[in-house]
């Protein structure tokens, strides 16, 4: 059960430099709601879609002039392309984030994970998990009768 | 399935601006919109930042002053208690959406949202002793040693 079953492999990306208005056009067009910022193909930070509309809306910036990293959060904490799904879960838990990217042993983004792909994971075990013990009690049931 | 966070609520002729206030301050992701103080739906904080921004954003008085009622989604199933944790997780994918309604009896509601999902599902694992450290090497089969816990639980209890 590897993570990179489960993490989006599709990952959207800008430089440090990028303009907020540039990073909300990023998330329009392709549908997602966090863009990771790099540099050199490594993670420095993320903004994602509330980040604009509370840190910058809400704070009044100007979408025109204010980069994503001044507003990002930093530093990225990345989940490891060989992380087990507690340890992403611990990993989100103490970081407080919603969203990470994995990366792989050169650091590289290779993906992003979010909690609903692990509530997905998750889900799809007991799926599994509750059809085995449905059909295991069956199994009982018919040879005690 | 216990609610772990606040549920804020607001009235769908509320602002926008209100709506943002609420999520920010409570550090939340979704309200729970009213009519005449009953659910009607959820707004969450990526309906809002779609609300200011349409390929341009709008301004910000304008979009502070737009009502709740235009981003309210009010075609998602209500959680009852009859809903399995698999449904909502079903749900939740289907709609796309990080958090339902919830609903019991007239006047009892809530939301539940993916926080407090993944919750429950650890507790199962837990309630059945399910070692960490299989997780933590992440290439384990969750499902046949789970199982086999739970078999010997239910074997154990004679059921």
């Amino acid at each position: 059960m590897a993570i990179s079953q489960y993490m989006e492999a599709k990952v959207i990306s800008c430089p440090p430099s990028t303009t907020l208005k540039e990073s909300a056009r990023l998330m329009k067009a392709n549908n997602v709601g966090t863009v990771i910022v790099q540099r050199n193909g490594k993670p420095e930070g993320m903004i994602t879609d509330r980040d604009l509309a509370v840190k910058a809306l809400a704070n009044g910036k100007d979408i025109n002039n204010t980069t994503v990293s001044e507003i990002m959060s930093k530093p990225a904490v990345t989940a490891s392309i060989k992380d087990g799904v507690y340890e992403v879960i611990a990993k989100m838990k103490k970081s407080k984030i919603r969203r990470m990217p994995v990366v792989n042993a050169a650091g590289k983004v290779v993906g992003i994970i979010s909690f609903g792909d692990i509530v997905g994971l998750l889900s799809d075990e007991f799926n599994d998990l509750s059809q085995a013990v449905l059909s295991h009690k069956g199994h009982l049931a018919h040879k005690a009768a | 399935m216990k609610k772990l966070g606040p549920i804020v609520t607001i009235d769908k002729n509320a602002s926008c601006g209100e709506a943002l206030e609420l999520m920010s301050k409570n550090h939340i992701h979704h309200l729970i919109v009213t009519e005449n103080n009953d659910p009607i739906g959820l707004v969450s904080d990526r309906d809002v930042f779609f609300r200011w921004f349409r390929g341009n954003f709008l301004s910000r008085i304008e979009f502070e002053q737009s009502p709740v009622h235009y981003l309210v989604r009010t075609h998602l199933p209500f959680i009852t208690e009859k809903t399995t944790l698999l449904e909502v997780s079903e749900w939740m994918q289907k709609y796309g959406t990080s958090a339902l309604l919830s609903k019991s009896g007239k006047n009892n509601w809530g939301i539940v949202t993916e926080t407090d999902l993944l919750i429950s599902l650890i507790g199962i694992l837990k309630k059945f002793d399910f070692p960490r450290s299989l997780w933590l090497e992440g290439q384990q089969e969750l499902s046949s040693l789970l199982v086999q816990r739970i078999i010997e639980s239910l074997v154990q209890a004679g059921l």
